[in-house]
């Protein structure tokens, strides 16, 4: 009996030791004190044990929300978890074809990385690249990886582990984006000063001139006419500074139906006038959103307006709000205790069934100053934009030309669980 | 306080001051108005007579308008203030009211608008 025990514990050994790089907590926990049994044992106590070791690895392997994958020597895949097939969008058997060389997006990639996963002793740690889809898409992921040896201590097959970091990228994109605004923020203040103050002059003396002068006809005119072009270039500056410096939002708890029943009925007229059929669709029950109410106000009138300017011949102008989740794991500070957060999102999605953007300017219209509109300044959506991330809300837009827009504003609504 | 309206403009844009010079020169009151393209040009005209009224700019070399309006308004309370600027922030507007400001507009401004509220201010 002693030599099964002794067996077991090899088996056990062995299997420990091929997953012990990357969960050496784990295998710490595997087995509570006094769970192996010191003395006799049967041959179906044994058994059972070994099923439910490997019944516990096999759980964690298949439960991780990374994709894990193991190679051959060829780099061909000898096994999958089911997250690694989700992320790969492919059936895991259809996985277990392939070759890691086919996963990689382009051949550098492949190539560069394969040359590490194969030397000897070599360990990569979250080294980003591309791995393409089954339809043909690339995932951006971040992965790791970690050699396996048999128990002569040969170098046998590779692990590797990565997660999707899709999302993560367009976090940190973001960000880069509000840091690069923010700059501009900073610099268009300046410029505001330098503008606006020899602007202030010109229209002080032109008023000036208009008060002195005794003459009725030509020279009233073009002093007119300097102070309206003043005008005209301090409107343009207040403009770009909604966009370059907006106001620190105002944030408070307010309700998304309201603000768009509130803006419904004020551009009721227009719509009316213009013969566009307005549709509502509120999801039940939406949280609150935690926004800038005036800000977001003059977001989604400035949506509702260029709807409405997309449908010159009339159509139909649908809005539909609805929520998303997405579930968070932080460190409550006090206690110090992992807690679930609920990150919820309310969606507005605002559609119209107009004329569409072309593909050409669809990449361009968050630029400023690009419009295709007569007497567009071309701020409109830049500051919309710049509004909605502000108030920590994201704002996209979908579009065919000939066929319509759908623009869609995310806006934060925080719920603790 | 005497009769004689004393009226002081702080700003480094000339053409600006002398537009408001002119101005205030011919309205239909006693008035004696000065300029200053400085904020420390400002406190040494305000230390050899006090003001009915001072236009200031924020930006400036040296003293900066806010803090020429915390001076006047500590050492002179009952003079009158209008905080001017190109830089319009809700930051420098929450600044000037905090720290006693009868106005605070935005350039550029209209001339006859600005007579008018001076006038209103000091008559």
């Amino acid at each position: 009996m002693g030599s099964k025990i002794s067996k077991q514990k090899q088996m056990f050994s062995l299997l420990n030791h091929k997953f012990a790089n990357l969960w050496e907590e784990s295998v710490e926990t595997t087995l509570e004190p006094g769970e192996f049994p010191e003395g006799e044992s049967s041959d179906s106590q044994s058994s059972q044990l070994l099923n439910k070791v490997y019944n516990f690895y096999k759980s964690i392997i298949q439960n991780l929300s990374s994709g894990l994958i193991a190679l051959d020597l060829e780099g061909a895949i000898t096994f999958a978890n089911h997250a690694a097939a989700h992320l790969l969008d492919i059936d895991r058997e259809d996985l277990l074809k392939k070759n890691i060389r086919e996963i990689f997006a382009t051949d550098d990639e492949s190539q560069k990385s394969l040359r590490a996963l194969f030397i000897h002793d070599k360990r990569i740690n979250e080294k980003e690249v591309h791995f393409v889809q089954k339809k043909g898409s690339t995932i951006r992921v971040g992965f790791s990886s970690s050699q396996i040896h048999d128990e002569n201590n040969n170098f046998d097959g590779v692990i590797i582990l990565f997660r999707d970091l899709t999302e993560i990228h367009h976090l940190k994109m973001q960000i880069e984006k509000m840091e690069r605004l923010a700059l501009i923020g900073e610099l268009s203040a300046g410029i505001a000063h330098e503008i606006r103050n020899p602007l202030a002059g010109i229209k002080a003396s032109a008023q000036l001139l208009q008060e002195n002068s005794n003459e009725d006809g030509f020279h009233q005119q073009v002093v007119e006419r300097i102070i309206r072009e003043v005008d005209k270039a301090n409107k343009l500056l207040k403009e770009f500074f909604k966009f370059a410096k907006p106001s620190k939002p105002n944030l408070n708890f307010h309700d998304v139906d309201l603000i768009i029943d509130g803006i419904s009925l004020l551009l009721a007229p227009q719509l009316k006038k213009r013969d566009i059929v307005l549709k509502t669709n509120f999801a039940d029950n939406l949280p609150e959103v935690y926004v800038d109410e005036t800000q977001i106000e003059q977001v989604i009138i400035n949506l509702f307006l260029n709807a409405l300017d997309a449908m010159p011949n009339g159509g139909k102008l649908q809005i539909k709000t609805f929520r998303k989740n997405i579930s968070i794991i932080g460190i409550e500070d006090v206690k110090q205790q992992p807690v679930e957060n609920q990150l919820n999102y309310v969606f507005i999605e605002i559609k119209d069934n107009g004329t569409g953007i072309s593909s050409q300017n669809l990449s361009k219209i968050f630029n400023p100053f690009f419009t295709t509109k007569q007497n567009g300044l071309g701020l409109g959506l830049s500051i919309c934009s710049r509004l909605v991330g502000e108030n920590g809300g994201n704002l996209d837009i979908q579009s065919e030309q000939d066929l319509g827009t759908a623009v869609t504003v995310a806006l934060p609504a925080f719920i603790h669980s | 306080m005497s009769q004689i309206k004393r009226l002081l403009i702080v700003d480094d844009e000339e053409a600006l001051t002398f537009s408001l010079y002119q101005i205030f020169i011919n309205v239909p009151m006693e008035c004696e108005v000065l300029t200053a393209s400085s904020g420390d040009e400002a406190l040494t005209k305000i230390e050899q007579g006090e003001f009915d009224l001072v236009i200031t700019d924020i930006a400036m070399p040296g003293i900066n308008g806010l803090d020429l309006l915390s001076m006047i308004k500590g050492k002179h309370p009952m003079t009158k203030v209008i905080v001017i600027t190109a830089y319009g922030s809700d930051e420098n507007k929450d600044q000037a009211y905090q720290r006693g400001a009868e106005h605070y507009i935005e350039k550029p401004f209209d001339l006859f608008e600005i007579r008018d509220l001076v006038i209103d201010l000091i008559s």
